[in-house]
């Protein structure tokens, strides 16, 4: 290779550095007005005011938040007792007399209690069942209102609480009373509640 | 990720997806949110009922929230009510007035009995009876369907 070829090639070497340097400018300088394009044509919102504020937010519901048990409702209309005969002086008013087919008897469960609060002693109708556990003794009172219900035609229930029975006993046995069918196969909804002297008060 | 970066020495990250996560949780807990949850006494064993199916019935309407706790007291509209039968009393004659119903007379009001477990049918029917003797017949006991009871 002779001194003119070497003077060729670095001519064209410095050329294409100049050339590269001068893309380059372009480059910069097309990106520098698409910059300053960019800010003068787009709106850019400042999204930490707002972060902020939904941040806090969700802190306070995640902080306030109770995750409560499995809570139902056993609903009850419990109408208070009117005396049949409003007497009043000499005067008396009767109310009008029930209908023929509000004559039904209801079927009388009494439940005494324990020592303990609990369901001690269980009388369905003529049966009595008792010296059991609690929860026996709800099965025997589920076996015993099932034929009753059904098959005697009892649609209502008069329920004797013993005044020293646990809340959650009555419940239970509210509990048995509701799951009941009729002979028409409604479920069972006519419950009155009242209560009875404790064994243990006497 | 779509992050727009400009130059090398420009970096904004994309703030649309967790915007987007934090305004679904908090629409979450805004609709989980229970405001009736301040007139309930957390502190009470509800009773359990097993896997029976109480029988339910649509609570619409205005709710009379009766927390009676295991040492006898019983708390409503946030606070300890030491003369319940007053209470009853006072309530029932201010629902009375306002629904312009002459006193006594049925009253268009759920009575929500939220009772602890231990208490006695005796202190219950206390309560319902001073409920029932102002007007009050429509009643709601809570109790939990199913789960633990709470220790204690």
């Amino acid at each position: 290779m002779d001194s003119i070829d070497l003077i060729s090639l670095s001519f064209v070497a410095e050329n294409q550095r100049l050339d590269d340097m001068q893309n380059y400018r372009k480059r910069r300088q097309s990106r520098i007005r698409r910059k300053a394009r960019g800010a003068h044509g787009t709106i850019e919102l400042n999204m930490t005011a707002m972060l902020d504020m939904a941040f806090q937010l969700l802190a306070f519901f995640i902080l306030t938040f109770q995750p409560g048990e499995i809570e139902t409702q056993v609903s009850m209309r419990m109408p208070n007792e009117k005396p049949v005969t409003q007497g009043s002086g000499l005067q008396l008013e009767l109310e009008p007399p029930p209908k023929m087919d509000d004559f039904s008897f209801p079927l009388v469960v009494s439940v005494h209690a324990s020592a303990e609060g609990d369901a001690g002693r269980i009388t369905v109708g003529t049966q009595e069942f008792q010296n059991a556990p609690a929860e026996q003794l709800y099965a025997s009172l589920n076996s015993e209102m099932e034929s009753l219900v059904a098959d005697a035609g009892f649609d209502r229930v008069n329920l004797l609480a013993d005044e020293k029975l646990r809340y959650e006993s009555l419940m239970r046995v509210v509990d048995v009373c509701t799951k009941q069918k009729l002979a028409s196969g409604e479920q069972l909804t006519k419950i009155s509640i009242s209560t009875i002297q404790s064994d243990f008060a006497r | 990720m779509s992050g727009s970066i400009e130059g090398a020495d420009q970096c904004e990250p994309n703030m649309v997806p967790i915007l987007d996560m934090v305004f679904q949780l908090i629409t979450f807990f805004m609709l989980v949110i229970n405001f009736k949850a301040t007139a309930v006494d957390r502190e009470l064993n509800l009773p359990v009922i097993g896997s029976a199916r109480p029988v339910e019935e649509e609570t619409q309407g205005e709710m009379l929230v009766l927390n009676l706790r295991a040492n006898g007291e019983v708390t409503a509209r946030g606070k300890v009510q030491p003369n319940i039968e007053g209470f009853i009393g006072v309530e029932a004659r201010t629902t009375a007035s306002v629904k312009g119903l002459p006193f006594g007379s049925p009253l268009p009001v759920m009575v929500v009995i939220r009772a602890d477990r231990t208490i006695t049918v005796q202190s219950l029917m206390k309560v319902v009876n001073a409920c029932r003797s102002n007007g009050f017949d429509r009643f709601d006991f809570v109790v939990i369907r199913s789960g633990k009871p709470k220790a204690g």
